[in-house]
């Protein structure tokens, strides 16, 4: 019996009867149920992202990563291939990698010495003598659980546990078409800089992720004070552009317009944007005319379910589930691999000073979104549902744009896209119950 | 030679037989396994023979990495120098064995005492 997947409360709450309407149930943000029912029916089981494969450039050479609270080892093993497997020891379960990030040649556990390679196989244990003789012990069966699937779409990792999920190609479909926009840009691929930012919040994680799926509303308002203090002016009114847009396929959503460098500008470095500039023929004889003005526009991306990133600030996070009302936040910065040096520290930089936890723009949000997240504590706060009712005319067919499009980027489109996935891989046994959904 | 003992000349296996930067477990009568292990000096490689077992565990060390003149055992990590013996970390404790060897006209050559 599981109180999140074995009841019907959370079946009702998160068939989300409202969604069409533009109306959301606030108990999702705040239900341990539902959050349990999430570990299980999203994390567990959707392709999350792992790494960037240039943080992984030798055999040896290892990451740890969260799919919701189970956390893995990504690595690359002695073929140069990449794995990834849970970070437990079969033993009694005490992590075997203590370490975010480094080169090792194998992952020993700190309790009883059990000893695992790269591939994941027991290698030898404390006292192994004892074990060889005990009858019936079989080191072969007792390596770290590996995933499902692992693959890597132009640079990014990602792996799910489930072995029914579609390929990542087939999970991103039609995205791919935007992605290209920042992983494809120019023909040296990107890479990672720096390392990576941890910081905590005290919000839901889906709040965090739709804000990146879709919120073009709040950057003129929550940022007006970090705009003025970065662009010494505020941001445009976003309402306003003819040329914007909410973009989603699979629930992986993308807000734009197409000014070509508002979200670069926000860095205030003129090395940023002479850099943007001076590549847009390329980018155009690359991506065409639409593409190429999306790369560092105004902007905001998630891939379902909780990696989101900014073009132009570059900022790449993941928001790791700790409970229903705490989100680990992680951060890196994406560069254009043949980019300059001083290209690539301006971005590193720019990012660190507007999307960090000490950033002009990051604290703004985290503010809101631990307000929006706590007010949900009040029993009868939460009776009333949060409207997200705003661009339900808005879908366009569109000459160029793949998946569901919507004009006007100041939109609810793509949260409400974002919330149906959801909602569908909630209900969903697994994945094939849902693949054959997909394709009635 | 001292009095009273003998010594016995043992050729392992042929220098070729090791790659330069590797190692090669061998056998020979009545000794322990042993590893014969080719350091890549950068000047034509030096050949140091010590005991295959890591001296933590029933291990052979010849089935783990050789890191310049540290020999890593597979199973716990433990490191060696080969051209001494010496444990230099946890949970090696106690030093290898060391075997002078000799290259005798592309053979590896040890002489043990015979009692």
């Amino acid at each position: 019996m599981n109180a999140g997947l074995d009841n019907p409360a959370v079946d009702e709450l998160v068939r989300l009867p409202g969604l069409d309407e533009g109306r959301i149930d606030r108990r999702i943000f705040w239900d341990a149920d539902v959050y349990e029912r999430e570990l299980h029916r999203i994390f567990a089981r959707c392709w999350n992202f792992v790494a960037h494969e240039s943080q992984l450039p030798r055999p040896g050479s290892f990451r740890t990563a969260w799919l919701g609270e189970d956390q893995v080892i990504v690595v690359r093993r002695r073929d140069g291939s990449l794995g990834a497997y849970l970070n437990s020891c079969p033993h009694r379960g005490n992590r075997v990698c203590l370490a975010e990030a480094g080169q090792a040649r194998g992952f020993v556990c700190n309790y009883h010495g059990w000893s695992f390679g790269l591939d994941g196989a027991l290698r030898g244990m404390h006292e192994a003598g004892v074990y060889d003789r005990e009858p019936g012990f079989d080191r072969g069966a007792l390596g770290l659980t590996p995933v499902a699937q692992l693959d890597t779409y132009k640079g990014l990792v990602f792996a799910t546990f489930d072995a029914e999920a579609p390929s990542l190609r087939d999970y991103l479909g039609a995205f791919t078409y935007y992605l290209d926009v920042v992983l494809d840009n120019d023909e040296g691929g990107t890479e990672f800089v720096g390392g990576r930012i941890t910081s905590v919040l005290g919000c839901n994680w889906k709040i965090a992720a739709e804000n990146f799926a879709g919120d073009a509303l709040h950057a003129g308002w929550t940022h007006a004070s970090g705009a003025e203090a970065m662009l010494g002016r505020p941001v445009p009114s976003l309402g306003r552009q003819p040329e914007s847009y909410h973009v989603s396929v699979n629930g992986h959503a993308w807000e734009f317009n197409l000014d070509t460098v508002g979200n670069a500008a926000t860095l205030d470095d003129p090395v940023v944007l002479d850099y943007l500039r001076g590549r847009h023929a390329d980018v155009v004889a690359r991506l065409g005319e639409l593409r190429a003005r999306m790369v560092g526009s105004i902007s905001s991306v998630n891939v379902f379910p909780n990696f989101s990133f900014l073009p132009g600030q570059n900022t790449f996070r993941t928001w790791q589930p700790r409970g229903p009302h705490r989100t680990e936040l992680h951060t890196w910065v994406l560069v254009n691999r043949n980019a300059p040096q001083r290209v690539k520290d301006a971005w590193r930089k720019g990012a660190m000073m507007t999307f960090s936890p000490a950033g002009v723009f990051e604290m703004d949000d985290g503010e809101n979104w631990e307000g929006a997240t706590r007010s949900n504590a009040g029993v009868v706060t939460r009776r009333q549902p949060l409207h997200y009712g705003l661009g339900m005319r808005s879908c366009v067919e569109h000459p160029e744009l793949p998946g569901e499009v919507h004009r006007g980027q100041v939109n609810d489109a793509n949260q409400r896209a974002l919330y149906r996935r959801w909602s569908q891989l909630m209900q969903a046994r697994s994945w094939t119950e849902l693949v054959a959904k997909d394709a009635a | 030679m001292s009095a009273g003992t003998d010594t016995r000349r043992i050729v392992l296996c042929r220098l070729d037989d090791v790659p330069l930067g590797g190692v090669r477990r061998v056998s020979a009568a009545g000794l322990e396994p042993l590893a014969v292990v080719r350091v890549d000096d950068g000047a034509g490689g030096s050949v140091h023979v010590v005991s295959d077992t890591c001296t933590h565990e029933d291990e052979s060390l010849s089935e783990g990495d050789l890191d310049g003149t540290v020999l890593v055992c597979i199973a716990h990590f433990a490191e060696f120098d080969v051209r001494d013996g010496r444990p230099l970390c946890f949970p090696a404790e106690r030093p290898l064995t060391v075997y002078p060897a000799t290259i005798e006209e592309g053979d590896v050559v040890i002489e043990v005492e015979q009692p």
